[in-house]
């Protein structure tokens, strides 16, 4: 069985990066910010180890679409316990597009006979939550995102539970091939071991491209700004004791206290 | 044969809502396109009714067996074969997600999800980086899918008076994706009741710093301690305290959050808060820019701070 599992190099430290900053890389080919691997694929990695963890005759593929310094992410992904890992070298502005993005892995599951895709539900930057969505459209095979739980499996089908909104899950039952998009915080990845990084080269991460001369972009990132507050947002000023004590006079002045 | 604007409205709890949100929706696009709009339902069973509720008049009833994904997406496929549509428009939420990226696959359409306002004929913003940006994306193909995050577009005035009301009915197909059983976790909170909910997030690393919360709570009637989904993750505290998409949505007095940065996920739960106040060490902190106080100060150090001011 081959499980092919989607990684998007992302910038660290989102949180606490200054949002001028993540503007001026985001669209870049080759940004300053370190990358790392998305939170969610990092969780669905996982979850194809925790598998071939109990069948070692399971193998598994990771896959990124980006710039060249997405090998990096890649070899960790060996290092984690990956087989093999394929890198779309293309243009930022494709490897945010879903359209072809979806095509390329598409692409590398048909030509490896891939049975399971696994991705992340969503990127930590552009959020979208179709990567495996849509390319399982396109490969015409089942899907289901918010995965938190695999129940089951054989070579025909696979049991999951998942996670929809407001407390309600659901137990299902999936036909082989199909793609599962994972929740965050569902397992704990592991480090990569750093021999097995070492030794990965180019018998283990295949380096393609997927331009095609008829490809034409779904979508054009434009503008990004600042998000517009919803709300006042008035900066308390002054010691931390100050501000505790300014905490203390709204609660009194919302008759709280 | 002219374009059409689909709107679709699958909801079995809050159709009446979702149907007139994802209407003012079409009739914002509708200024900018100039396309009939068409609202698909399922399964309502007095459509007459249900029209004249939403004050709408254009609607396409689907018959199905069932609420799973197969039927639907069959009832939907068997009307978009028929209407050449420009924009396809979902809500927001996971299955409406599934079902407009199997369709934006199958009509070789483009996908902008989480839509939060229009910007142009073809353009339309949504957030990025865990809300810390806000980004205008185009459309650059024929059809385009949408799911709808926003909730404040203008209401207008039924644009389409007419009554053009039409039932469909689907044959049931076997789906290769088989519910085997639905349960709920929703049962009752003590953060249902609170009239200030002191909420914690990432910020807080350990259960002695989580310790923190619960000691000012003590010291503030009527307050209960919530917290952000990756507490929950990392076995800090209970599903039950969890606010925002998959948890739940709050709406007391006065909403604290210690900690929390604001991702689009959480702020969900918290956007119906009468007050907020945040407190955050990063200035950036998304959750700034939707709270009325903010406080940029370790949430620990802050929250020892306020413990003391209390007891004094």
């Amino acid at each position: 069985m081959k499980i092919l599992v989607t990684i998007k190099p992302v910038f660290e430290e989102i949180q606490m990066t200054d949002p001028d900053i993540l503007k001026k890389n985001f669209l870049k080919n080759n940004p300053d910010l370190n990358l790392k691997i998305n939170r969610f694929d990092d969780h669905a990695l996982e979850e194809a180890l925790k598998l071939k963890g109990k069948n070692t005759a399971i193998e598994i593929y990771t896959i990124s679409v980006g710039a060249a310094d997405s090998l990096e992410i890649l070899k960790k992904t060996i290092g984690k316990g990956a087989d093999k890992a394929f890198l779309i070298e293309t243009e930022t502005k494709n490897a945010n597009d879903p359209d072809f993005v979806s095509d390329a892995v598409k692409d590398v599951f048909m030509e490896n006979n891939c049975d399971l895709l696994f991705c992340g539900m969503m990127s930590e930057d552009m959020m979208n939550g179709v990567t495996g969505l849509l390319t399982a459209s396109k490969l015409s095979i089942p899907s289901l995102s918010g995965i938190t739980f695999i129940e089951d499996i054989s070579s025909e089908k696979i049991i999951v539970k998942r996670e929809l909104e407001g407390g309600t899950e659901q137990k299902a039952e999936l036909s082989l091939p199909c793609a599962l998009n994972f929740q965050a915080g569902i397992n704990k990845p592991g480090y990569p071991n750093v021999m097995r990084m070492l030794k990965a080269d180019e018998r283990s991460i295949i380096v393609k491209s997927h331009e095609k001369p008829d490809f034409k972009n779904s979508i054009k990132i434009k503008d990004l700004k600042l998000p517009s507050k919803t709300r006042k947002g008035e900066i308390l000023e002054g010691s931390i004791e100050d501000k505790a004590k300014a905490f203390v006079e709204i609660l009194k002045q919302k008759k709280i206290l | 044969m002219d374009k059409k604007i689909i709107l679709v409205c699958d909801s079995h709890a809050n159709k009446t809502d979702q149907a007139k949100k994802l209407i003012n929706f079409g009739q914002n696009l509708y200024s900018y396109l100039k396309n009939e709009i068409i609202l698909v339902v399922f399964n309502e069973k007095n459509i007459e009714n249900f029209s004249r509720k939403i004050n709408f008049g254009n609607i396409l009833n689907i018959k199905t067996k069932t609420h799973e994904f197969g039927d639907i997406i069959s009832g939907l496929e068997t009307v978009i074969e028929k209407t050449d549509f420009s924009y396809l428009c979902f809500d927001s939420s996971i299955k409406s997600l599934e079902q407009a990226s199997y369709l934006a696959g199958k009509f070789n359409a483009s996908i902008i999800t989480n839509v939060l306002k229009i910007e142009d004929k073809n353009q339309f913003s949504r957030m990025i980086f865990n809300s810390k940006l806000e980004a205008g994306i185009k459309n650059l193909k024929e059809k385009c899918v949408l799911t709808i995050a926003g909730s404040s577009f203008d209401e207008n005035d039924s644009i389409f008076s007419k009554n053009s009301i039409e039932e469909i009915e689907i044959p049931h197909e076997n789906s290769d994706i088989k519910i085997i059983e639905t349960m709920s976790r929703s049962e009752s909170s003590s953060l249902d009741n609170a009239k200030i909910i002191l909420s914690v997030g990432r910020g807080l690393n350990s259960s002695e710093e989580i310790e923190k919360v619960f000691e000012v709570s003590k010291l503030i009637p009527g307050s209960s301690v919530g917290c952000s989904r990756p507490i929950v993750d990392k076995g800090l505290l209970e599903y039950q305290r969890q606010v925002g998409i998959t948890g739940r949505s709050v709406s007391p007095k006065i909403y604290s959050a210690f900690g929390i940065s604001g991702s689009t996920q959480h702020l969900f739960g918290m956007k119906d808060c009468e007050f907020i106040i945040s407190v955050n060490n990063d200035p950036h902190a998304s959750i700034f820019g939707h709270s009325d106080v903010c406080i940029v100060e370790d949430a620990v150090l802050f929250l020892e701070a306020l413990k003391n001011e209390l007891e004094n």
